[in-house]
């Protein structure tokens, strides 16, 4: 449902805005969930962990001319204070278990970005034969967004962490994360 | 064209690498077609004389590798120079499937894992090696990924089937 | 992964083992530093490496010589266009091909650009290190100046392809042209700034001066390359030393540091990046016309063979040994990575040192982990 006119903020699924003929609604109704959502969105922490090209990429989009901190993106150099992680780089079958581990570090919620081909799909190391590498990071945790470039430009990663922030407020990835809970209390 | 200093030195280490490897040849190169200048090969051994030929001469290792022709291993030493006019010596040595070369670790201790590098990749154990253990593919790997018959192994098949 | 734990036996001792790393803000991507300490200094040091392993040698067995060009821009992504270039030249000498003039002068001129630009992240992200926040942005300021340039002629900002068997993709155009002597002035008014900006900085002096010092006889016998040689005080580059496609027509100095400290690494990159100025103005002066690209059949056939050529990226004097069986695959491709020998030579300098002084270390030496790993 949309809020018109002031306040602007939007405030997603189950809000009750109060209308009258003449003016938009003055106050919205929201679950708890969904301000804490939208705190959330506009600090969202990546951990600066890069692995090949893309993330020099990453830390162009960090520093002066693309400059993230303008969305509130501030990286931090542990998982035990982020809540994004960007894959930037291909994943080598040695790295997996650090991935998990710091995946695992990482205080819930957390999100995934896979920034490049090769942590979409293995991009252009995979072949028949790839002994090395693991075809995407989708195969290790569970990924939010998508962003495709051999590497992304650094606006593309800007456009993937917009993109997360509108997952976030519109609770998309809780209801991702819920079914996610549910097939797996279902499987067992 | 070689310098006059370059010509110089090449009768030189000539000299010098025929009194310490006599069983090897040691040819000139051509060096606009293959960036050598001299090329020594060897049929087994003696990777260590050369290795000491070298040092004196103040030679750096640039790198050790190894092709792999099927049926023999050919291993590649290369060395340049910081000092004179450039000058790069090339050190084939043949060495059969399951030959156990010797390290020139002791010699050029930047070695150590130019040969860990290539018995990560085509599994050649060097003698005398400090610490001959895998550098670049995973601890527990079996494979030798660049040996021409490498295919998937039991490692790789185990991994992809936790992965998908 | 190997990660270490500390057993009930060595809490008590005064020795014991840290990792740092594989993910650490200041080791510059996916490097896992073991480090054995007594208090806080190291008495050995094991970088484990591997963890951005790709498999480019195995990958150039199975696909033709064309496939391959995307590759080596993406083993060192810092100095990418050298690395493409040097690709090209190998598979040149291998072939016997010719390259126009035009084409060498575009190659030197790109390569130049990309030295700078890679030299800018090894030695801000080194200031970073030690605890310097502004310069880094300042140096990633300059370093857009160069990928806007870059992007123009060759498409990407990072992973380039640019150059052809035979010459590069396309030429020059004019906004390049003037962009590229607009950025020369622009750069030109900036040193003074770095130099008054880092410089003269006491806590980047303190930290960097005597710290880390590679003798001329350990470069030797580890095979140093790059800044980290010269900063020893070895006059060594493979452009002068051995020189390659047009950079003996060009006037330019090596600068050399006696001290072999981090600091000596540090200000040999900052010279280096006067030296690339010049030889990119000298290059746009003598700009020769004709085409850039000879005549090249669509898919390149060697002749059965091999050859070595090295040339100079950012990091150092790398090799590309190309062995050739007479067919449109490599039979097998080397690449000697300069990062490689520059890393193993760390374990030798560092013990003895800080904790800290590790990260300092580390930084001056300027290391890519995709080109060590491969």
């Amino acid at each position: 449902m949309e809020v018109k006119g002031s306040p602007s903020i939007c405030l997603p699924s189950q809000s009750l805005p109060i209308e009258t003929k003449e003016s938009p609604a003055l106050v919205g109704f929201a679950l708890v969930q969904d301000l804490l959502n939208l705190a959330r969105v506009s600090s969202l922490w990546p951990l600066t962990f890069g692995i090949a090209c893309c993330a020099i990429e990453m830390m162009a989009a960090g520093v002066a001319r693309f400059d993230w901190d303008r969305f509130g993106i501030i990286p931090r150099g542990t998982p035990r204070q982020s809540d994004v992680m960007v894959i930037a780089g291909t994943i080598p079958k040695k790295l997996i278990s650090a991935i998990k581990t710091l995946y695992d570090q990482m205080p819930a919620p957390r999100y995934v970005i896979a920034m490049g081909n090769c942590a979409i799909s293995g991009g252009p190391f995979s072949y028949d034969g790839q002994y090395a590498i693991v075809n995407g990071a989708d195969k290790i945790i569970p990924v939010d967004v998508y962003i495709p470039g051999c590497p992304p430009r650094p606006e593309a990663l800007l456009q993937g962490f917009l993109k997360i922030q509108t997952k976030i407020t519109k609770g998309m990835i809780d209801a991702n994360r819920r079914a996610e809970k549910a097939a797996r209390r279902a499987k067992k | 064209m070689p310098t006059a200093g370059q010509k110089k030195l090449l009768e030189e280490l000539k000299n010098s690498l025929t009194q310490a490897v006599p069983e090897g040849q040691v040819e000139d190169s051509d060096y606009t077609r293959t960036g050598c200048h001299l090329e020594v090969r060897l049929d087994q051994g003696g990777m260590r004389r050369v290795a000491k030929v070298m040092l004196d001469k103040r030679f750096y290792l640039e790198t050790i590798t190894a092709v792999d022709f099927i049926d023999h291993f050919e291993l590649v030493y290369l060395y340049s120079t910081y000092y004179q006019d450039v000058f790069r010596v090339i050190t084939r040595i043949r060495i059969a499937k399951d030959a156990t070369p010797f390290s020139v670790s002791a010699i050029y201790p930047g070695a150590i894992w130019l040969e860990r590098e290539v018995y990560d990749f085509f599994g050649i154990r060097f003698q005398e090696h400090p610490d001959l253990k895998r550098i670049i593919n995973p601890d527990d790997a079996d494979y030798f990924p660049l040996l021409k018959n490498f295919g998937k192994t039991k490692f790789t098949e185990e991994i992809d089937d936790i992965l998908c | 992964m190997n990660i270490k734990t500390i057993d009930d036996a060595t809490v008590n001792q005064r020795v014991y083992q840290l990792n740092l790393g594989p993910q650490h803000p200041s080791t510059h991507g996916v490097m896992h530093l073991l480090v054995t300490l007594d208090g806080e200094v190291v008495i050995k040091i094991e970088p484990i490496i591997g963890y951005s392993h790709r498999g480019h040698e195995k990958m150039a067995e199975n696909r033709i010589y064309e496939q391959f060009l995307p590759n080596p821009a993406r083993m060192d992504y810092l100095s990418g266009m050298i690395f493409n270039h040097g690709y090209c030249m190998a598979v040149e000498k291998l072939c016997g091909i010719e390259v126009p003039r035009r084409a060498e002068y575009i190659r030197v001129i790109t390569s130049e650009l990309n030295r700078i630009a890679s030299h800018f992240i090894g030695a801000m992200d080194y200031a970073m290190g030690l605890g310097a926040i502004t310069p880094f942005l300042w140096g990633w300021d300059d370093r857009e100046q160069i990928l806007d340039l870059l992007e123009g002629i060759a498409g990407s900002r990072l992973t380039y392809s640019y150059g052809r068997f035979g010459g590069v993709r396309n030429d020059i155009d004019q906004a390049f042209y003037n962009g590229t002597r607009r950025f020369i002035d622009r750069l030109r008014g900036r040193f003074w700034d770095y130099e008054n900006l880092i410089n003269q900085n006491i806590i980047f002096i303190k930290r960097s001066k005597g710290v880390g010092v590679i003798s001329k006889e350990d470069a030797l016998t580890y095979g140093v390359t790059g800044p980290s040689l010269r900063g020893s005080g070895v006059k060594y580059d493979v452009r002068k030393n051995e020189p390659y496609s047009a950079y003996p027509e060009f006037n330019f100095e090596i600068p050399t540091r006696e001290a072999g400290d981090c600091l000596a690494r540090y200000q040999v990159r900052m010279a280096e990046i006067e030296q690339s100025l010049n030889i990119i103005e000298q290059a746009l002066d003598h700009l020769p016309p004709g085409p850039v690209r000879s005549k090249v059949p669509r898919f390149v056939t060697p002749p059965e063979g091999e050859c070595y050529l090295t040339f100079e990226s950012a990091r150092g004097a790398v090799g590309f040994y190309i062995v050739s069986d007479g067919s449109r695959i490599p039979y097998r491709i080397k690449v000697r990575a300069p990062s490689f020998s520059n890393l193993f030579a760390m374990t030798k300098i560092c013990p003895g040192h800080f904790l800290a002084d590790v990260i300092a270390i580390f930084g001056s030496i300027d290391v890519t982990v995709p080109e060590i790993d491969r």
